[in-house]
């Protein structure tokens, strides 16, 4: 007796929805959450059905549900949407078992959660979502149209011979900047992608996306020499990234070649693997005006009001470091001379990599070295995972 | 000299295009401003240009519909995208286009694009 006052209080204690189906589709039993979130009384219940309460375009399928157990199946799991008594829906998850009697199925007892704020807000989130990607598609589109007016129009008194050699310059200057504005809204839709979805990732040649990027940087900068000294072997070390790995190294370069004054911009690219891990880890040196330790907090994390006091380093560090995150890597920066910002800047990504020497060797170590790999791998995966973290929190600190 | 027809629906972005493309020697034989106006434009041109510099997100019919509907009139046709949004990258190709230039483009890369291709 104690038992079944027990069950009793519970369900009609608890928040989900309860109900038991019989066989013409009346109700053996509903609980008081039941009642209070579909709107009916007690008499009103033993009057309706199933049919009243399942939203019309769920209806067939969950009759089916339904049948299936009473045909002493189980249904996990399930998604349902219930009409009110007003007419008002709600959404639900929960579950369905068979009552036995015996031998017998007699109902169907319905376990519910009322999803329906979180639906609601899942949905709400989803249209925010497509809203902000289809205002800033829109947006990148027709700004790139009208720079390539621009550009095109300044590139008509660039061309023609009978203009003034004196303002020339000017046309020039107007060049560069629209070049940099198409940079950073190229870069504004780049990182509207990348939060929309993650691409999938795949095996990288390392020194050929270095290679790529210091030839696009050199492209961009004719007035400059730049000189690249790099320790990568093509076709030696492939990493775990997509297609836009190319864009870290070219974020990472064309910022050294910007901000250096300098005619001739020397930058170095060396290497080491992590060991005994599955990672590399890459440097990026410059030795350009450096980045002041205040600066280098949050580097990686755009807050708009620091983009003058960070020369306009705009979105591109932003959408290395979320490009490196999900390739389930770091950045991390440094001054070139320790010490000294002013000497150039240090970057170091370390990446996940693979290297066939690497795999042989892996191959035939015992058992307890290759623990002590899968242990430090997952060490590092977890400062990165940490680091990120830490990132983030200081964003978000940043934006209160 | 390559005898051009430009397709996209910014009328002012025709004007600068055709100016810069006459400095560089060569000639706009005719204006679309949408995907169906070039088939249009293309079925009259006699001679056919030698090269089709192409939009693709115009009102009407888009880039890569048209070229699709151009190269079943005329597998010859060559049909170069000049567009700002490469994600249609491949969808361009994938149509028959020959090349796909992102805006914006430098004249100096037009150029070598159309020499490229019509070539």
């Amino acid at each position: 007796m104690d038992n079944i006052r027990l069950f009793i209080d519970y369900f009609e204690g608890t928040n989900d929805l309860i109900h038991c189906v019989l066989p013409d589709g009346s109700f053996e039993f509903v609980n008081k959450s039941w009642l209070e979130t579909l709107g009916y009384s007690d008499i009103e219940a033993t009057r309706i059905g199933l049919k009243d309460i399942i939203f019309k375009g769920h209806l067939e399928h969950h009759l089916n549900l339904i049948d299936t157990v009473f045909q002493g199946k189980t249904c996990s799991n399930i998604e349902v949407t219930f009409k009110t008594n007003t007419g008002d829906v709600v959404y639900c998850e929960g579950n369905l078992f068979p009552q036995r009697d015996g031998q017998e199925i007699t109902a169907v007892q319905g376990f519910f959660r009322n999803v329906t704020e979180q639906k609601i807000a899942d949905n709400e989130l989803q249209e925010a979502e497509a809203r902000t990607n289809f205002f800033v598609d829109l947006m990148v589109h027709d700004l790139t149209n009208i720079f390539q007016e621009l550009l095109s129009t300044l590139e008509i008194f660039e061309l023609v011979s009978d203009f003034p050699v004196h303002l020339k310059e000017y046309v020039n200057e107007g060049l560069t900047e629209i070049e940099r504005a198409t940079h950073l809204i190229g870069n504004v839709r780049k990182i509207t992608r990348l939060s929309a979805k993650k691409t999938e990732l795949e095996l990288f040649d390392l020194a050929e996306a270095v290679s790529s990027a210091s030839a696009k940087v050199e492209s961009s900068f004719p007035e400059k020499q730049i000189v690249l000294s790099s320790t990568l072997v093509p076709d030696k070390y492939a990493v775990v990234a997509d297609e836009f790995l190319d864009d870290i190294f070219y974020s990472l370069f064309h910022n050294s070649v910007k901000y250096n004054t300098a005619n001739e911009v020397h930058i170095e690219v060396y290497h080491e693997l992590v060991k005994f891990t599955p990672f590399i880890r890459i440097h990026v040196k410059d030795h350009g005006p450096g980045i002041s330790e205040e600066e280098k907090e949050g580097i990686f994390v755009r807050i708009s009001h620091r983009r003058e006091s960070i020369m306009g380093l705009g979105l591109g560090l932003t959408i290395v470091n979320q490009l490196i995150g999900n390739y389930g890597g770091y950045i991390t920066i440094s001054d070139t001379v320790e010490g000294d910002h002013t000497k150039g800047t240090t970057f170091t990504i370390i990446l996940q990599c693979v290297q066939p020497s690497q795999v042989d060797q892996v191959e035939q170590t015992d058992q307890s070295t290759q623990l002590s790999q899968a242990d430090q791998a997952a060490e590092i995966a977890k400062a990165a995972q940490a680091a990120r973290a830490a990132q983030k929190e200081k964003a978000e600190k940043e934006i209160e | 000299m390559v005898s051009i027809l430009i397709v996209d629906d910014d009328k002012f972005l025709h004007k600068v295009l055709e100016r810069i493309l006459m400095i560089g020697g060569h000639q706009v034989v005719d204006h679309a401003y949408d995907g169906a106006e070039a088939l249009k434009k293309f079925i009259q041109l006699n001679p056919k240009p030698d090269i089709i510099l192409m939009d693709h997100r115009m009102p009407v019919m888009n880039g890569t519909t048209a070229t699709r509907k151009l190269l079943q009139m005329d597998q010859t046709a060559i049909i170069i995208f000049i567009s700002a949004d490469d994600s249609v990258y491949d969808e361009a190709i994938d149509a028959g286009a020959k090349g796909f230039l992102t805006k914006p483009i430098r004249s100096a890369n037009l150029f070598e694009a159309l020499k490229q291709y019509s070539e």
